[in-house]
Order: structure tokens, then sequence, then C-alpha cells
């Protein structure tokens, strides 16, 4: 019902916690139309007009906006794309993945952005329903791919098992990659992203509240916490963009999987 | 079209790859499936000893999935169906 509860600050010091998650609405009257959704349309808006510019007029002699973008395609051309899924096929799912690595790498990445601040993925139904695709993309492709008795049966009785010993493996084999996949898949994502901001919130408004409220040598002791403030902010721009990285290798991988189950 | 090896090898990658990335899922859903059997057993009959047995029973099935998946040396190419024009057997 009402998200703006923690509206009212108490007295001293407030410790961070999910509750730092919950955004007012924008709008008023609007309640799902929160800051994260707002970031989730710009940040579609950022990458088609970097993409737009960057591949508007290609040149032999790139520009560095042409550089930059070329770059980021290539990497995820060849390192997640052609080199998981093979170069026969890996075109058909080059779309899916890049998207699914520059939409998560710059969502990730606002957590840091000055004045943003805030990772859209730190809130789980932005991973849900991104697993949820990949989800269906993968599975869709093993069942177009090897028939829907083929899939199931390469996926749930791998061989040179005893044959008693699959009335134990089948429907654990089943249970992994129909549910706990996307589950761990989803949760990694989300988790990184909502620990990495918690601990920006710990040590940068902890510090603001030394300064701000301590008296004599903690107002000092300030200096440290912001100082960790800092550095944890250039190790979360590692995580976030490695978070990214991940999310679209394992759909490569689960895709290239779902191809191939014989092994 | 020019590299007609080239997807073969990448496959072989791409799963063992996977098998890295499996393992904690395959841990998770033998712990998932046979604790929460032991969880309804215990239930059913009131008691408090098959949670952790079917916790470590699910354990031990998904390290033993995982040695099957991913941890025995691989079969000799003899079973690769399809013929590769060159150099399958050296």
């Amino acid at each position: 019902m009402s998200l703006v509860v923690l509206a009212e600050e108490g007295e001293g010091y407030n410790p961070p916690g999910s509750g730092d998650f919950k955004l007012p609405p924008i709008i008023e009257n609007l309640e799902w139309f929160t800051k994260p959704y707002l970031m989730a349309l710009i940040s579609v808006v950022i990458l088609v007009a970097f993409f737009y510019f960057a591949a508007r007029k290609p040149k032999m002699v790139p520009s560095r906006l042409q550089f930059a973008g070329e770059g980021i395609y290539g990497f995820v051309r060849r390192d997640l794309a052609r080199d998981i899924i093979g170069s026969a096929e890996f075109m058909k799912f080059l779309p899916l993945i890049f998207s699914l690595f520059i939409f998560i790498a710059l969502n990730n990445v606002f957590g840091i952005i000055p004045f943003i601040q805030f990772p859209t993925m730190s809130l789980i139904g932005f991973p849900i329903a991104l697993t949820l695709i990949v989800w269906i993309v993968y599975n869709w492709v093993g069942i177009r791919r090897q028939g829907p008795i083929g899939y199931f049966k390469n996926m749930m009785f791998p061989p040179g098992v005893p044959s008693w010993v699959y009335i134990l493996l089948a429907p654990l084999e089943l249970v992994s990659t129909v549910f706990v996949r996307p589950l761990t898949l989803s949760l990694r994502l989300f988790a990184n992203m909502f620990a990495g901001h918690l601990l920006l919130i710990v040590f940068i408004l902890g510090g603001e509240y030394m300064l701000l409220e301590g008296e004599g040598i903690v107002k000092v002791l300030s200096i440290g916490a912001f100082a960790m403030g800092i550095v944890m902010t250039f190790f979360e721009l590692l995580v976030q963009v490695l978070q990214a990285y991940i999310f679209a290798l394992l759909t490569a991988l689960y895709i290239a999987g779902a191809m191939s189950e014989e092994h | 079209m020019g590299q007609d090896n080239r997807p073969h090898a990448a496959h072989y990658d791409a799963s063992a790859d996977t098998g890295a990335w499996d393992i904690v899922a395959y841990l998770l859903s033998g712990m998932l499936l046979w604790g929460g059997a032991g969880w309804l057993i215990d239930r059913w009959l009131g008691l408090r000893v098959f949670l952790p047995i079917g916790l470590l029973f699910g354990t031990g099935l998904a390290l033993y999935l995982v040695y099957v998946r991913y941890g025995r040396a691989p079969e000799p190419p003899a079973d690769r169906h399809d013929g590769e024009p060159n150099g399958s057997s050296r």
C-alpha cells in the first residue's frame, strides 16, 4: 500500500535495510512508476542512441564513438556468442545476448553514477523478467532442436549410469535444469546488486552521519568511512560489469547446451 | 563457411564450461529435492531425522551427478556420430 512509510526519519542513526529499496512513486497516484522503472526506460534510450550514433557512419578509421561501440559489440560477438555457441549458429542468438549484456551492464552501473546511484537490478523483478526470457529461449531451443522427448531424455538420462540409478538422478536433473538454473541466474544478479548498493549506503551515509552528528574524534573518523565508500564504489564498478558479463555468458552457455545435449 | 572444425571444438568447451557453473545448480537441486522429500516424511511421521538424511543424500547424489556429467574422462571418439571428414582419428 503506502511505500512512503520510511519517510518518517527517526532520531539518531537509521541503519540501512531493505526499506532503502522501496522508492516512492515519481508521479502521484502512479504507484508502480518509481525511479528504477524510469531508469530502465532511460537506459534503453541511452543504449539505442549510443549504438545508433556509433554505427551511423562507419569509417575505415573509426571515430572515438564508433571505436567504443565496435569494441563492446565485437567483444560480445567474439567472446560470448561465437566462441560458446559456435560460428555456425551464433548469429541467431547474438541480438539477445548482446542486448542482455548492455542492458544489464548499464543498469548496474547506474548504481555508481552520481545523482542516479541506484542499480536497477537490485529490485528482484528486473532480474526475474530477464531470466524468464532466457529460460524460455533455452528451453525452446532445446525442444526445437532435439524434439520434446529427446530434449528431456537427454537432459534427464545422462549416459553410462546403471539404469536403476536413473530413478534417483532423473528428477534431480529435471529440477536442476528447469527450476534451479533460472533461480540461481536471477538471484545471483539480484543479490550482487542488492548487497553492493547496501554496502555503499553503509559507508557513505554512515560517514555522513558521523561527520554531521558525531563529536570530536568521531567526526575525524568519518574520513575513513568516506574513503571506504570511494574504494567500494570502484569495486562495485567491477562487480557490476562482471555480473552483466556472467549473465550474458550463462545465457550463451545454456543455449549452447540446449543445442547439443548429447555428450 | 570457412572453418569447418571450429563449431565442433567450441561445442566441447561449452559443455565443460556449463559444468563449472552447473555444479551449484546441481547441489542446490539435490538438497531441495531430497531434503524436501525428507522434510515431508518428517511432517508425515512426526519425526526429525529424515530432513538431514535427505539433505545429505541429495548432496551426495548431486556430487555423483556432477561426476557422471563432467568428471569422467571423455569417452573415445568412436561414438561421435557426426562424421568429421578428416582428422577425427588424428
